[in-house]
């Protein structure tokens, strides 16, 4: 007895302990330590009741006070539980009100209003007639403290919702069990269950406690089953026992080692749960060591810009913390049409891998197909035939890989992560498999916005080029006219010394000198050739470069299109390209235009063909085919229509969406072109001469380009 | 014996073409800018002018309306690096002789003074 009341004097004093150290709220640690007390109090007092025979009525009327210490608190620290700020008027009124009740408990109880007497043999109680007054008011205050949580689970949101319907059921289940054993039964004289009533009361301290102390969002409705289902059963065992022990042996010193037996198979249960986690940890320490390098490392990835240093650290970041023996990523070339090896990092160097996946490998249909990884192991167990199995088993192989990753963005495949198997040759648990499905994810991003990136920078030096050539052309104004200049100049000088030689060269008897001059003559004269040519040269560069009017006046077709073929020249040897003109050129009809803009566009054009043309010629490497763009020009219903056909690569049907967008561009000479040369054509035709483009190709075979202007009337 | 004014702001041009007339018996003027040419005008009388319309300082346009204001009827041909419509436009408005395009041969520039200059000479012997 006096073994017992020190076992639970000790779990007392822990619970204030954890109470101190955990509780951070000032009124949740008063209303907790007061009920700690009363309880601690309540058992005392209730022990002495049973065992010593000596003022056995004081010690019932304390433990009954006591009790009511116990609920009085309880209901105090629901008063306020929701609400963590400070509530002065609650508590000031719950300062004030507080020594009544206990005031008036304390009297009911000391007078035999309440409990008139205590008969020992049998061990039964009196009550008073105060005794149902007493217990309506305990049951008022129950009430409250109910109604109180009900109304603040309406209210609540969320977490603190989950936690009030917890409060709510524990309070129930337990204040209806302590009600039972400690006000209902004594008074029809059952009083073997007084002794229940502080053990309730502990543990619905208890889960107060864990409430109050457990910050972590867990599903509370879960941990509730799951503790109700635990009692439950407990009980029922439990209680069963205890029930046949008791019919068989009555009350006896077996009671004690069977309680102790009963809370410790409870705290076993407990001890059970946290060393299992323990030794989980300690097991799976190095698994999770790794798979938050992993996590680590995919938030990494989105700042890596680029995509060869991306794919590199992937392999790196994966073959070092997860201890593979390698890791490969194929990635989708456009060009080769087939998976190339992107990166890899391999410890055994003397091993090599294939350095891509051909496209119609078994491997590739698959993850095509379905969209899912690959595990090695499991291909048997995946719903294929079996010379399916076979053959993707067989390729598998050659990469000597465990794990065969998609990387899908939008829905298409780009690439492939293949993992090739611990060096420890430990399997890859669940978690593992969840963690690179997740880091793949990650990795189809980054390897988006790394491509994004790239594509975003090509833009910007297309941007850049074409923002140069404008200034070059605004300055082409100034320059040309320096360069005219000097031609003028020359020009004259050379005319001035023909001039000088020509009025002498038949003078004198000297022959030598004769023949010099005359030699002079020549060279002068090839001088003034050039000199015209340069001219005209720079002519043409200013007549393009020149702010040109953006008015419009009836333009002779034609006259555009030989100026137009006058500059290309520059670019486009005669030799390289042959410019049919097929049509009658004393018939041409004038279109309503701007001179030079329809230059522009005439030019580009002819460039364009000219492209596609030797871009045809290089790729399909056809024997004697000479680059041919025949220009057609017509009058037919009110408008000019101007057709250039050549004989080029044309245009991929993928392609033809965006071909007249801007910085859009497949242009095959070195000097990549901005991109802006269809998009130009289009708007000026369009915008500037309410006219129409047309575009009709054919890919390897060539193209036209129709071009329909108004008719200048 | 005629008298040239040449007006251009490039030193060799003056030079090569004072060379190339005087040869021919033309008495030949030198400006190298609007002003100086406005200076000369205001002075004496000259037969023919040529004008280089690209300038620094007075504009070819302006420099011809300053030039026409002292010799109303005295022949101007411009030469111009560019066909520009406009100046073309306002150039024949003031009256302009005639207009040639840089970079210009000696020989056509002869031919087009001393046709000019015929002209003139025609002219003033009616």
């Amino acid at each position: 007895m006096s073994l017992a009341l020190f076992i639970v004097a000790i779990i007392f004093f822990l619970f204030s302990l954890v109470i101190l150290e955990r509780v951070r709220n000032h009124y949740y640690r008063h209303f907790l330590l007061l009920a700690i007390f009363s309880l601690f109090a309540w058992s005392f007092a209730l022990a002495i009741f049973y065992f010593f025979n000596q003022d056995v009525l004081l010690w019932l009327r304390c433990s009954y006070v006591l009790a009511s210490c116990v609920i009085l608190s309880l209901v105090l620290f629901v008063l306020v539980y929701p609400q963590h700020k400070d509530q002065p008027q609650l508590t000031r009124w719950v300062l004030c009100i507080t020594p009544f009740f206990l005031g008036a408990w304390i009297y009911s109880i000391a007078t035999p209003w309440v409990i008139e007497s205590v008969r020992l043999n049998p061990l039964a109680i009196d009550f008073g007639i105060g005794y149902g007054l007493w217990l309506i008011n305990v049951l008022i205050l129950i009430s409250f403290l109910l109604f109180r949580l009900i109304s603040t689970f309406k209210s609540a949101r969320g977490l603190l919702r989950e936690k009030v319907l917890y409060l709510l059921a524990s309070s129930l289940f337990f204040i209806f069990f302590i009600s039972v054993t400690n006000f209902i039964l004594p008074y029809i004289h059952f009083l073997e269950l007084l002794w229940l009533g502080p053990i309730l009361a502990i543990l619905w301290v208890l889960s107060v406690l864990y409430l109050v102390t457990n910050h972590v969002v867990i599903d509370l409705r879960l941990m509730l089953i799951r503790v109700s289902i635990f009692l439950f059963v407990y009980s029922i065992l439990f209680l069963a026992t205890f029930y046949l022990a008791y019919q068989l042996m009555g009350w006896g010193v077996w009671v004690w080692p069977m309680m102790a037996l009963a809370i410790l198979s409870f705290l076993g249960h407990v001890v059970y749960a946290y060393l299992q986690n323990r030794a989980e940890d300690g097991l799976l320490n190095e698994q999770r060591r790794y798979q938050n390098t992993l996590r680590n490392a995919s938030s990494g990835m989105g700042r890596v810009k680029d995509l060869k240093k991306l794919l590199a650290m992937i392999c790196y970041v994966l073959t070092k913390t997860v201890k593979l023996t390698h890791t490969l990523i194929y990635m989708y070339d456009a060009s080769e049409k087939k998976f190339v090896l992107g990166a890899s990092k391999v410890n055994d160097s003397g091993r090599v891998y294939p350095y891509y996946i051909a496209d119609h490998d078994i491997l590739l249909d698959y993850m095509q197909r379905t969209r899912q990884p690959i595990i090695a192991d499991r291909i048997k167990d995946l719903p294929l035939s079996d010379e399916e199995v076979q053959s993707l088993s067989e390729a598998v192989l050659l990469f000597d890989g465990q794990l065969f990753y998609p990387i899908i963005i939008e829905r298409d495949l780009i690439g492939i992560i293949v993992m090739g198997g611990k060096e420890n040759k430990h399997l890859f648990s669940e978690d593992d498999l969840v963690v690179f499905s997740i880091l793949c994810n990650q990795v189809a991003l980054a390897i988006e916005n790394a491509q994004f990136y790239e594509e975003m920078k090509i833009k910007q030096q297309q941007l850049f080029q074409a923002e140069k050539m404008a200034t070059i052309g605004t300055m082409a104004d100034g320059l040309s006219h320096q360069i005219n200049n000097r031609f003028h100049a020359m020009g004259f000088i050379a005319g001035d010394a023909l001039d000088t030689i020509v009025s002498n060269k038949d003078s004198g008897d000297n022959e030598k000198l004769k023949q010099a001059l005359k030699d002079l003559e020549v060279s002068l004269n090839r001088i003034q050739d050039n000199v015209i040519q340069g001219g005209e040269i720079v002519q043409g560069l200013l007549r393009y470069t020149r702010k040109g009017d953006s008015g419009h006046a009836p333009v002779d077709v034609d006259a555009v299109l030989r100026s137009a073929m006058e500059m290309i020249q520059f670019k486009i040897k005669p030799s390289q390209m042959l410019i049919e003109r097929c049509y009658d050129s004393k018939v041409i009809p004038r279109a309503m235009a701007n001179y030079t803009q329809l230059q522009e566009v005439f030019m580009n054009i002819i460039d364009n063909a000219f492209d596609a043309m030797l871009q045809k010629k290089t790729e399909m490497n056809v024997t004697g085919y000479m680059p041919t763009l025949k220009i057609y020009i017509e009058e037919k219903d009110q408008r000019v229509r101007i057709i250039f056909e050549d004989t080029g690569m044309g245009v991929k049907d993928e392609d033809l969406a965006k071909l007249f967008t801007p910085f859009f561009t497949t242009k095959f000479s070195t000097k990549k072109g901005t991109g802006l040369g269809l998009y130009v054509i289009k708007k000026i035709i369009e915008e500037n001469h309410q006219g129409h483009v047309e575009f009709i190709t054919q890919y390897g075979q060539g193209s036209q380009l129709k071009l329909s202007l108004p008719l200048a009337t | 014996m005629a008298k040239l004014l040449v007006i251009d702001d490039e030193e060799d041009v003056r030079a090569f073409v004072k060379n190339f007339f005087t040869k021919r018996g033309l008495e030949i003027l030198l400006a190298s800018s609007g002003d100086e040419a406005i200076k000369i005008i205001s002075n004496q009388n000259v037969d023919l002018i040529l004008l280089d319309m690209r300038m620094d300082g007075l504009t070819g346009l302006e420099t011809m309306t300053q030039l026409r204001h002292y010799q109303p009827m005295v022949k101007i041909v411009i030469v111009s690096a560019v066909i520009d419509e406009e100046v073309s436009e306002q150039a024949r408005a003031l009256g302009v002789t005639g207009i040639c395009h840089k970079p210009l041969m000696l020989e056509e520039l002869e031919r087009i003074v001393m046709m000019e200059l015929d002209r003139a000479h025609v002219g003033n012997q009616n």
